[in-house]
C-alpha cells in the first residue's frame, strides 16, 4: 500500500510525459500555421499564429528588416488571413 | 484514520495526481515547443517583449516540472502544493488580464488546452486555483499544522 502511494504519482508523471510527446507535433500542425514569407525574392518558412478569422492578409515584421511581410500558405501559395495584430518574428534566413 | 481524515487525504492525493499530470504535460510541452511559447509571450498584449519572453520561456516550464516532481513524494507535497497555487495564481491573473484588459485576444496555440476559449481557460484556471488552495488547507489539517500560532502565556 505504501509503495502504491509512490508508484501512482510516478505513473501519472510518466503518463504526462508520454502525452506531451504524443501531442506535440499534432498541435504544431493544427494550430500554428506554417507558411512562408518572401525576402528578396526567396521564400523562407515561418511559424506564425495567423488565426484565419478575417479577410485581412496575415503579415509579420522581421527582426532587423524594415516593413511588413505577407505570410503565404505553404500548400496553396495564397496569403494566410488573420485579424491579430502584426507580430514580430526572428529572421528566418540561415 | 476516521472518515474526515480519509476524505481529506483523498482530496489531497487526487489534487496532487491531477497537478502532476497537468504541470508535467504543460511544462514539457512548453520545452518541446519552445519557439512557439517564446513567440506567444513575445507577441502577448499583456506581457510582450523579448526579455520577458526569454525569461518566461525557461522559468515557467522548469517551475512546472519542478512542482510536478515535488508532488510525487509525500514529504515535499505540501511545498509543491504551495508552488502549484502560486503558478495557478499567475496563470489565472494572466487570463483575467487577457479577457478583461487586453486590446486583442492572442492565439493560445499549443497543447490540448488550446481547444478552449480564453473565457473557458479562465474558468478552468480559477477552478484549479481553488483546488490547489483546498488541497493545501486539507494537507495542513491532516498534518496538524495550525494556521495561527498558539499564543504563549508570558
Amino acid at each position: 500500500m505504501k509503495k502504491l502511494k509512490l508508484i501512482l504519482p510516478m505513473l501519472a508523471f510518466i503518463f504526462a510525459i508520454t502525452l506531451s510527446f504524443a501531442f506535440v507535433n499534432a498541435t504544431a500542425d493544427d494550430f500554428y500555421a506554417t507558411g512562408y514569407v518572401i525576402i528578396e525574392g526567396q521564400p523562407y518558412d515561418v511559424d506564425t499564429n495567423c488565426n484565419s478569422q478575417s479577410t485581412s492578409d496575415c503579415k509579420v515584421r522581421i527582426e532587423n528588416l524594415s516593413g511588413t511581410f505577407i505570410v503565404y500558405d505553404s500548400e496553396t501559395d495564397e496569403p494566410l488571413k488573420s485579424n491579430a495584430p502584426i507580430q514580430t518574428i526572428d529572421d528566418p534566413r540561415p | 484514520m476516521n472518515r474526515h481524515q480519509i476524505f481529506r487525504e483523498t482530496i489531497v492525493q487526487t489534487a496532487s495526481l491531477l497537478f502532476i499530470v497537468l504541470f508535467a504535460y504543460a511544462g514539457l510541452t512548453k520545452l518541446l515547443e519552445g519557439h512557439m511559447f517564446y513567440d506567444n509571450i513575445r507577441n502577448s498584449p499583456i506581457l510582450g517583449g523579448k526579455a520577458m519572453a526569454s525569461l518566461a520561456s525557461w522559468v515557467i516550464p522548469l517551475s512546472e516540472l519542478a512542482v510536478s516532481l515535488l508532488l510525487i513524494w509525500k514529504k515535499t507535497r505540501l511545498m509543491a502544493l504551495y508552488g502549484a497555487a502560486v503558478l495557478m495564481l499567475l496563470f489565472t491573473g494572466y487570463t483575467v488580464a487577457i479577457v478583461f484588459f487586453a486590446p486583442y485576444r492572442p492565439c493560445s496555440c499549443g497543447g490540448i488546452i488550446s481547444l478552449l476559449s480564453w473565457e473557458q481557460h479562465l474558468v478552468l484556471n480559477a477552478i484549479l486555483l481553488l483546488l490547489a488552495l483546498l488541497a493545501i488547507w486539507f494537507s495542513r489539517k491532516h498534518k496538524g499544522i495550525p494556521w495561527k500560532k498558539a499564543r504563549q502565556d508570558p
